[in-house]
């Protein structure tokens, strides 16, 4: 039986501080710093301390003894939710003793440093393989001890449920339940899910089934008072109106970074799909006229800022002709106008397996940034539309969208955030401005033994995938692993074809089905072993050494291509030499790849490419050194601009949200007929 | 056409919402260059808005539909065509929200409500600290003392009235021209330290009635006028009223009408206020009417009639041109200009519809640019004369106003703007090599350096004929205007009294030697005394012998003997050291000039290039310069400084204010070359003109910075 306080608690999130503006903003800014300088970090290590101490002198309890001491010190942390340093050491010591009874596992210290980080709303970054899950573990299990709803987001389905699998009897030795949401879950087991301490889940789950609760709650979430009051009163009892959520209280992240920046401002919507209606109709008929358009008689493209010139006149006379019954927004010249851009713009600027591909009669938008196909996306009403009669594929019907938000504004919602991640300190500065995260970077269990080859630079394409194959096969005759780091599912065949037809075993991912791509990017440490992986293919996947690797060098990572961002590349990077195993990485790209050409004007680019070519030693060197900087640079736009674009998108967000402030709530009308 | 789309992502947010307008919304039709619009008016919070036919037609279908949705249907099915879009309808909603006009049938985002109302307030606050200069402080609400006053002054705000008015001006008008230069022989104690409280009294019941005139002519066709009370103008309290719901009246002429109220009331004090000093004498009400005429008149002039600062004139242009947000629109047409032709952006559009309206707007733009520099610097080099500390904080303040909020603007705009997203490159690029040549041409390249002394022209040799000892004058040897050497006589004096007294001098003389002589036999010791009297009786005739000498004055140096008296006092006696008139060269003049030592040192050691000299009346001669000296003089500047001691305080000033200066002043001298055509005369007034090396401006500015500090600070 829900209690009115928890019913008051299932729509909490955190208030938002307001945007900071000038001086504010830069003295928040000071803060970060203050709040990220490395004195933290030794503090963090003297409690770690601490708390390797008190492990120690737990674990010779018996286990009634530790029990006991468990049960009650999850009374005491249930009663004073807010004490939380004051049984922070002990806690901790005794949930890592308990991790160590159920599951084998023994804490390292940093790892129990990286849960007090957890636990004081620190953005840890952790080297890739030194124990993110369970230091998340002991932080979801302590902060679940309070009563309050605790969820662990991992990056994709197959991490969820395994790790909710695989620490489920260490939750339940600690007294606490766990449930895991998944893709597939249905709404019931969700609501049962979420009801437990722990919750493993990933943030598209999590974060639809908030705007699903929003739905439900139609417009009561504003007030957790009046929600409780409804339902004291018995009004608003209807069936289905049930949340599924119990307010977003704790959220612990894995592999923070790609959800806090890399899909922040994905907008994730929840939209019902209308029968097609005059929308359609409209869209069949500017289609129909457009075609009888010709480029350069009836209208100009402007390829250079994607727009489309026409004359107003001559499109009526073709558009006379057509009558659509029923659709007010071709009766208008006005709209028909607007329409038949569009048209036009489908015809000229989308292509197919270019910007969208045709997958079971529907278009999927393809992202241009990662290559990916994105099922859930849609283009705005109309182009959508227009692209569907294009290919000639049954319209899906204009998308009514119910309810929208960005990963960004769903993660600012929690009232406690903490995360880990293998690389966080590029966006650090980010981080604290957007959520107020400050980071701390947590010192590796063991020195790493990874050996960075550096980067190499090739004129063009074709010479840098003869160079990989040749380093691929140098390393495979050797017996060593080798994991090939692509960023398209096309480079990845340009490359696999030739070496297939030398009878080489290649394993190629593309980061579609996590399940078997995670037991391929586990075994890629394998004797002779040749994996071709996107960046985002498997990740969070333990890769584990052959004993008879180890001689031979571990695993040798090749990137073959840079990403906008370093620290994807450095993800990348770190696959290799995992848990103080030795490794090695090498770096390979072209002046062709995609960076360099966004991003470095094409005059410098040829330049460069000369200078690649040359035969001269130093000249080539100063290439080799000119490349490095170049992708320094490309990175560094590349950056600058998504920052810009995030931020923008989260102002845009506010301001709409400030604005429409009179949406919000629950609508007069509709509280009387509940 | 390029119009804004269909369909909106956040059109779900509002479509099944029942949203009206607040009760006490207005809605009022205007007409704008020929257009229909309707202002939107709350009579709470006195705000408005303008919005375009469609928005206002769709605002009509929501009162009456159940949701944001069906209003939307509706008007699309009356007319499809001219229906807005969803992100217009979204935009609207969001902006008559954030105005408090809108009501929904939610219960609102109670805390975005207070944010709203927490950032109006501070903007409020924030605007009146960025119009440090015009802060405005509320009083009380004047609304039913106009209503009730009314009756009384309505029948002047008539035809009549007007006629009255401009038979008034009529009259002051003439009676200013028939005693023109009488009026302007009075400017000259208008800031007089006894004048002061006069004039401002004046200031303040003229603003008083400018703003009752406001008042009275907004309430006669039925504005409201809901505030009054103090403006801070360069933190001189001042009364205002609020006439703005003026802003709403349907006909020009009368938004205008009341706007030019102020000035109207002021016309006609000036008016009146010249009749009255013309037919008054010398008195209080003399001085009071006369003080009236000046405010009234210059002030509304320069001010209030000004279109380039922001009062009357300028809301009397916006409205007259249909350009609301005048200055808004100007600044913004500079930014597109700057944009299209300096950073090349494709995608800035033009807010002026036409080409004359850009190059009006441009032309502004420029205009109110210059003149609030120019203000700055006239009101600052007018207020630090006297006020020197007031002086520096208005500059202060006026700097950080008009100089470093726009840079600060500029650079946050180049910074940040998402308009420039494209460009940034380019317009960061082209801006620093704008800002970095500037710079350096200020602070690099030389400019010419001069530096200007005012001195008198002096003959050389010039020398005072004394005479040197006391006597009648007898002959005049030379007459006066002769030219004469060195040593030849000008003046024969003649004295009795010294003739005797050598006869007896001498008398004495022989009386000694016999004594001395008889002495010699019998008292070898008086003989001895004897000796020494005799000594000094002969030095006492030598020098009665140098002082007869004497009596024929002398001319000391070579020149023309003036001494235009001389032929007058034939006969009188002269005391000791009495000038008797001066001889001067004629060929050879100098400049002597006042410098203050901090200057000095630049003049010496070479620097000087070239220099020239102008004599007052011949300007058109530059006499070049021969030579130049530096003598130490610490004399008081104020009373050597012929330019200081002929004007005897500036503007009513008593010169006895002017601090006299303790840094020791130098005499330059320059040697001229005479010029056949230009005409020399010892004590002309010159001015010399120094060719410095070229020097960057900047280090010239910052030097006279310096200088003037430390002349008022001693710093």
């Amino acid at each position: 039986m829900a209690t009115p306080t928890d019913l008051q608690r299932t729509v909490h999130v955190r208030r938002q501080p307001p945007e900071l503006q000038g001086l504010d903003a830069i003295s928040y800014r000071c803060e970060g710093w203050w709040r990220r300088a490395g004195w933290r970090r030794k503090e963090l290590a003297a409690c770690a301390e601490r708390i390797d101490q008190a492990r120690i002198k737990f674990s010779t309890l018996d286990d009634g003894g530790l029990n006991e001491r468990l049960q009650s010190l999850r009374r005491q942390r249930h009663a004073q939710p807010n004490a939380m340093e004051d049984v922070l050491e002990e806690g901790l010591a005794l949930l890592a003793v308990a991790a160590q009874r159920e599951l084998g596992l023994s804490a390292y210290r940093v790892q129990l440093m990286a849960a007090a980080a957890l636990a004081r709303g620190f953005l840890v970054e952790v080297d890739t393989g030194e124990g993110k899950t369970l230091a998340l573990a002991l932080t979801a299990a302590f902060q679940a001890w309070t009563g309050r709803p605790c969820h662990v987001i991992t990056a994709n389905d197959y991490l969820a449920g395994r790790d909710a699998e695989q620490l489920e009897s260490f939750y339940q030795r600690v007294g606490l339940s766990v449930g895991r949401v998944l893709g597939d879950t249905s709404e019931e087991d969700r609501r049962r899910a979420y009801s437990r301490s722990v919750t493993y889940t990933t943030s598209k789950e999590v974060a639809a089934d908030y705007l699903r609760d929003r739905l439900r709650l139609q417009g009561l979430e504003e007030s957790g008072a009046r929600l409780a009051l409804t339902r004291m009163v018995g009004l608003g009892r209807a069936p289905g109106s049930e949340t599924v959520q119990r307010g977003l209280y704790f959220g612990l992240l894995d592999e923070a970074d790609n959800a806090l920046i890399d899909e922040a401002v994905t907008p994730l919507i929840i939209s019902r799909t209308m029968e097609p209606g005059e929308l359609e109709s409209a869209c069949e008929a500017a289609w129909k006229v457009a075609s009888a358009l010709e480029r350069g008689a009836d209208y100009q493209v402007n390829p250079a800022r994607r727009s489309i010139d026409f004359a107003p006149g001559r499109l009526e006379e073709l558009a006379a002709g057509y009558e659509v019954v029923g659709a007010r927004l071709w009766s208008s010249i006005g709209r028909r106008a607007e329409l038949l851009r569009l048209a036009l713009e489908a015809r000229e600027f989308f292509r197919r397996d270019e910007q969208y591909v045709l997958d079971g009669g529907k278009v999927v938008i393809v992202d241009e940034a990662t290559g990916r196909p994105m099922p859930m996306r849609t283009w705005r009403q109309g182009l959508h539309q227009m692209i569907e009669v294009k290919e000639g594929v049954s319209m899906s019907g204009a998308s009514e969208t119910l309810a929208r938000i960005s990963f960004q504004s769903y993660f600012r919602n929690y009232q406690n955030l903490a995360g880990a991640s293998g690389t966080v300190q590029e966006v650090a500065s980010e981080i604290w401005r957007t959520y107020g995260l400050p980071t701390l970077r947590v010192p590796r269990h063991l020195a790493s033994q990874r050996q960075f080859l550096g980067w190499q630079f090739y004129p063009d394409m074709a010479t840098k995938t003869a160079a990989l194959s040749a380093e691929i096969r140098v390393r495979h005759a050797r017996g060593q692993p080798v994991l090939v780091g692509m960023r398209s599912v096309e480079a990845s065949e340009n490359l696999a074809e030739p070496l297939l037809n030398e009878g080489l075993i290649l394993h190629v991912l593309n980061a579609k089905r996590h399940r078997e791509e995670a037991l391929m990017v586990m075994q890629a440490g394998h004797r002779s072993r040749i994996t071709i992986a996107t960046n985002m293919a498997g990740r969070g996947t333990d890769i584990r050494l052959d004993p008879t690797v180890h001689n031979l060098g571990g695993l040798h990572v090749l990137a073959s291509e840079p990403h906008e961002s370093a620290r994807v590349d450095r993800q990348l990077f770190g696959r290799a030499a995992r848990h103080g195993d030795p490794g090695s990485v090498l770096a390979m790209y072209s002046t062709e790849d995609p960076l360099f050409i966004r991003f470095v004007p094409g005059r410098m680019r040829q330049m460069w490419t000369k200078m690649l070519r040359s035969k001269v030693g130093t000249v080539s060197w100063m290439g080799q050194k000119t490349g490095q900087m170049l992708l320094w640079w490309c990175q560094f736009r590349a950056q600058s601009q998504a920052v810009r674009r995030r931020r923008q998108v989260m102002k845009t967000e506010t301001g709409i949200t400030g604005g429409l402030g009179f949406t919000k709530g629950v609508s007069r009308a509709s509280a009387g007929r509940i | 056409m390029n119009r804004a789309p269909t369909f909106d992502e956040s059109w779900h947010r509002v479509e099944s919402r029942c949203v009206r307008l607040r009760p006490g919304v207005e809605i009022f039709p205007q007409r704008f260059r020929g257009q229909r619009w309707y202002v939107v008016r709350d009579a709470l919070g006195n705000r408005f808005f303008r919005i375009r036919p469609p928005a206002y037609r769709f605002i009509c279908e929501m009162e009456r539909s159940a949701t944001v949705g069906e209003a939307w249907d509706s008007t699309l099915d009356n007319s499809a065509e001219e229906a807005p879009g969803q992100g217009e309808i979204v935009q609207l909603l969001s902006q008559l929200y954030q105005s408090g006009l809108l009501r929904s049938d939610s219960e609102g985002d109670v805390a975005a409500v207070f944010a709203t109302q927490q950032k109006e307030h501070r903007r409020q606050v924030a605007g009146q600290w960025a119009n440090l200069l015009f802060i405005r402080i509320p009083l009380i609400n004047p609304d039913r003392f106009l209503q009730r006053t009314l009756p009384m002054v309505s029948w002047m705000i008539t035809r009549t009235g007007f006629f009255v008015w401009l038979a008034l001006l009529a009259f002051g008008a003439k009676a200013l021209v028939e005693n023109w230069s009488e009026f302007r022989a009075e400017t000259g104690g208008l800031l007089g330290a006894d004048n002061l409280p006069w004039l401002y009294a004046a200031i303040i019941v003229i603003k008083g009635l400018h703003e009752f005139g406001h008042g009275y002519f907004c309430r006669k066709y039925g504005g409201e006028v809901p505030q009054m009370g103090i403006m801070l103008l360069l933190f001189n309290p001042l009364p205002f009223v609020d006439a703005s719901s003026s802003w709403a009246f349907r006909e020009k002429s009368k938004r205008a009408l009341v706007a030019a109220a102020g000035m109207i009331i002021e016309i006609f004090l000036a008016s009146v206020a010249a009749i009255v000093w013309a037919n008054s004498g010398e008195g209080l009400v003399h001085t009071v009417a006369y003080n009236v005429v000046i405010t009234a008149s210059v002030g509304t002039l320069l001010f209030n009639l000004n279109p380039l600062l922001r009062f009357d004139g300028y809301h009397i242009l916006s409205d007259l041109l249909e350009v609301p947000n005048l200055q808004g629109r100007a600044t913004r047409t500079a930014l597109y200009m700057v944009e299209k032709y300096f950073f090349r952006l494709p995608s800035s559009t033009n807010p002026a519809d036409t080409k004359t309206e850009t190059f009006w707007l441009v032309f502004y733009f420029v205009a109110a640019f210059i003149y609030r520099i120019l203000l700055l610097v006239g009101i600052l080099l007018l207020v630090s004369h006297w006020f020197f500390v007031i002086g520096m904080l208005l500059a202060v303040g006026f700097a950080f106003m008009w100089l470093v909020m726009p840079v600060v603007k500029a650079v946050k705009y180049l910074w940040s703007s998402p308009r420039l997203e494209a460009r940034r490159g380019r317009a960061v690029g082209l801006s620093l090599v704008l800002f970095l040549s500037l710079f350096s041409l200020i602070a690099f390249v030389p400019m010419p350096n001069h530096f200007r002394a005012a001195g008198v022209v002096r003959s050389d040799p010039f020398a005072h004929v004394f005479a040197g000892t006391a006597g009648v004058v007898g002959e005049i040897i030379a007459p006066s205007g002769t030219m004469v050497v060195a040593g030849q006589p000008l003046i024969r004096l003649t004295n009795f009294e010294m003739e005797r007294e050598i006869e007896l001098v001498n008398m004495s003389l022989r009386v000694a030697q016999i004594q001395q002589r008889a002495a010699l036999e019998f008292d070898p010791v008086r003989h001895l005394s004897l000796e020494g009297y005799l000594t000094a009786t002969r030095a006492r005739l030598a020098k009665l012998a140098a002082e007869k000498e004497a009596l024929v004055v002398k001319s000391p140096a070579a020149g023309r003997w003036i001494a235009p008296e001389m032929i007058t006092v034939v006969g009188a006696t002269l005391q000791r050291g009495t000038e008797l008139g001066v001889v001067q060269g004629d060929d050879s003049h100098y400049l002597a000039a006042e410098v203050r030592q901090e200057d000095v040192a630049r003049l010496f050691g070479g620097n000087v290039n070239g220099t020239g000299v102008k004599v007052r009346g011949q300007e058109q001669y530059t006499l070049a310069v021969s030579d130049l000296q530096a003598i130490p003089a610490d004399r008081d500047p104020a009373s050597q400084d012929p330019k200081k001691r002929g004007r005897g305080g500036i503007a009513g000033l008593d010169p006895r204010r002017v601090a006299p200066s303790t840094e020791p002043i130098f005499e330059v001298r320059a040697i001229l070359v005479p010029q056949s055509e230009c005409y020399l005369v010892h004590g002309q007034q010159a001015v010399a003109r120094l060719d410095l090396p070229w020097e960057p401006l900047l280090t010239q500015w910052v030097r006279t910075l310096r200088q003037l500090f430390q002349r008022n600070y001693r710093v």
